[in-house]
């Protein structure tokens, strides 16, 4: 693994002119360590096809003269190691209906991808059985699939100037986990996404997937019995995300606390990895407080469900 | 009695010189202004402060609460011209007599709109089966519910008709669930089956993970054995996961080698066995040699049931493996 610049793979929207095609680094060589960022901006030509890879999913974009076309692929392992920036590729653009299309009287030349988090809350259920015994203050770290945010960069005349706008194109996830419902009951809840998760204790265990985000999630059990965790949810909306010097994506982090009367109090508490790079903001700019809390109540699942 | 018009002329243009008279329209033109303005004031006041209700049902109460004030001020605005009611609401009783019986149906579906709006049994958008038809609700009107089924054609449904049948909403709760039936033959490995199932569930991303897909047994049918796979998925997306499901645990048994049998049934003759015979192998004329195939012969011992005769109609070409000598 390389410690690549702090200022290369940060995304960055390229304003050149037209015929002037810059390019994001060129692909690796097959027995170079894997660069983990999948991410950045590439100026591509009118006809030209553009492609990247985060884990599991590979997607190419193909600028023609009044649109831009998005392709999406997703294999089925969830856990895929790949990373590629994006670059232009000479190849022709995938067969079939495309994932997203957007059209404009003269298409923007620079497209760019950005990681973001789950658009819902995420439903994470060990894979195996995990009690946190009484009085103890135990951190999870759980992964969920990223998100890749397409966006192209519009030039627009305001008051006689001229300004630059991201147009968001369209999101494509990594990795579609399943949807899960999270409530009291079939009547009341949430639709999340449902993940299963190793529930590693120690940092060091985790292994670098670049399309996934970590998410420190710090268990305080404060009753008297062992408080057994079947499903935690975790409110990603909340979350901003933030970059590593390995490479590796985390968010910020969360605290649940089982009080000793039984109640569960949810806390985000934001972790930025030392030297770490924010990556993106919260998708929901509100505060995570009390009338939030009380849509997550039941955020941590024990045996009290 | 005034038998002389121009008598009656002149008393009634007296009487328009009355000043009583236009002191009494003008009492009564001041009822009515005040009544349609409190009236307005009233339906609009309770449609901005009854805003726990739903629309239909604040809609409702402000027209019910609008139209009384008015119709106050309008008794009112009368009585200003010597109206006397007592002896209207004295015929009320006999003309409300009259008007039920003629209008008996309309009453009823006018009440049971009232009681449809009240309880909120449906909304419009909510999708609903009614009597055996399926759509979407447009409105609950006082007379009638509209549905416009999913072949878009508009149904009206008489209130007291919506009243009395059994609705099924199926989009009220924000999940739903979908059973998919299915059979496989019993020689399958039923371990195999079950993780298929719960495989096909589980890969599906519309297939909510929570409430988690359930498999039941169903027992053994008449030519397989059957499970109930029962999987849940958000409301919008439950013709997708149906359509998707389907397809995948077909795809899926297809590739685990799993069959899903159609019906079969097993012929028994009785107590006993059905007979056979074996059967000489019929001398060919004379001129088979020149029409029939080469190699087409009566197989020797072809079996037939007793009785059946032992004439190869079809020349011998049928002649398969089964059908070698014992």
């Amino acid at each position: 693994m390389t410690d690549a610049p702090s200022d290369a793979g940060g995304p960055h929207l390229e304003r050149d002119d037209e015929a002037t095609v810059v390019e994001t680094p060129p692909a690796q060589a097959p027995d170079a360590p894997l660069d983990p960022r999948w991410w950045g901006a590439v100026t591509i030509a009118v006809g030209g096809v553009a492609r990247w890879r985060a884990g599991p999913s590979t997607a190419h974009a193909h600028r023609r003269a009044a649109d831009w076309r998005v392709w999406h692929v997703i294999e089925p392992d969830p856990y895929a190691v790949a990373a590629e920036r994006p670059r232009r590729v000479e190849e022709p653009p995938p067969d079939g209906a495309a994932a997203a299309r957007i059209g404009f009287a003269e298409t923007p030349n620079t497209i760019a991808v950005t990681p973001a988090l789950p658009d819902r809350p995420v439903v994470v259920r060990p894979e195996s059985a995990l009690e946190i015994a009484p009085h103890e203050r135990v951190t999870l770290y759980v992964s969920s699939p990223t998100w890749m945010a397409l966006k192209l960069e519009v030039r627009r005349t305001r008051r006689g100037r001229q300004e630059a706008a991201p147009v968001v194109l369209t999101e494509l996830p990594t990795f579609r986990p399943s949807d899960t419902w999270f409530g009291a009951s079939t009547r009341e809840g949430e639709l999340c996404y449902a993940v299963r998760t190793a529930a590693r204790l120690e940092p060091a265990d985790l292994p670098l997937r670049p399309h996934r985000a970590v998410t420190p999630v710090t268990v305080e059990n404060q009753g008297t019995t062992p408080l057994p965790i079947t499903r935690i949810a975790v409110p990603m909306p909340f979350l901003a995300l933030y970059l590593d010097r390995q490479g590796r994506l985390w968010t910020d982090g969360v605290l649940l606390t089982r009080q000793a009367d039984g109640d569960t109090a949810v806390k985000v508490a934001p972790a930025a990895p030392a030297d770490g790079e924010r990556l993106a903001e919260p998708r929901d700019s509100r505060t995570f407080g009390q009338t939030i809390t009380r849509t997550f109540s039941r955020l941590l699942r024990g045996d009290h469900r | 009695m005034i038998d002389d018009p121009g008598l009656e002329t002149f008393a009634f243009l007296a009487a328009l010189t009355d000043p009583a008279l236009w002191w009494a329209i003008a009492r009564a033109t001041l009822y009515l202004v005040v009544g349609v303005v409190l009236s307005r004031m009233v339906r609009f006041g309770l449609k901005r402060t009854l805003t726990h209700l739903e629309p239909g049902q604040r809609m409702l109460l402000a027209r019910v609460a609008g139209y009384t004030v008015l119709g106050l001020f309008v008794i009112s605005a009368m009585r200003q011209f010597g109206f006397d009611f007592t002896v209207l609401l004295g015929a009320a009783g006999i003309v409300s007599l009259a008007v039920g019986f003629a209008s008996q149906t309309s009453a009823s579906n006018l009440i049971s709109g009232l009681f449809l709006v009240l309880e909120r049994a449906v909304q419009p958008g909510d999708i609903v089966t009614v009597g055996g038809r399926t759509g979407e609700v447009i409105s609950v009107d006082l007379m009638s519910t509209k549905l416009r089924t999913f072949d878009n054609l508009l149904v009206r449904i008489p209130n007291e008709t919506m009243v009395k049948s059994e609705i099924v909403a199926l989009n009220r709760f924000p999940i739903r669930r979908f059973d998919l039936s299915v059979g496989v033959a019993y020689d399958s490995d039923l371990g195999v089956v079950q993780k298929t199932l719960l495989e096909v569930a589980s890969r599906n991303p519309l297939c909510l993970d929570e409430p988690a897909p359930l498999l039941i047994s169903q027992g053994f049918g008449d030519s397989s054995i059957d499970y109930l796979l029962a999987v849940w998925a958000k409301s919008e997306q439950w013709l997708t996961l149906r359509n998707t499901i389907t397809r995948e645990v077909k795809e899926a048994f297809d590739a685990a080698g799993i069959e899903i049998p159609f019906p079969q049934r097993t012929l028994q003759p009785g107590a006993t066995p059905l007979a056979v015979q074996l059967l000489a192998p019929a001398a060919p004329p004379a001129d088979a040699g020149a029409d029939a195939p080469k190699g087409a012969v009566a197989p020797k011992g072809a079996v037939a049931p007793k009785g059946a005769g032992a004439t190869d109609d079809a020349g011998g070409g049928r002649a398969g493996p089964g059908a070698r000598p014992a």
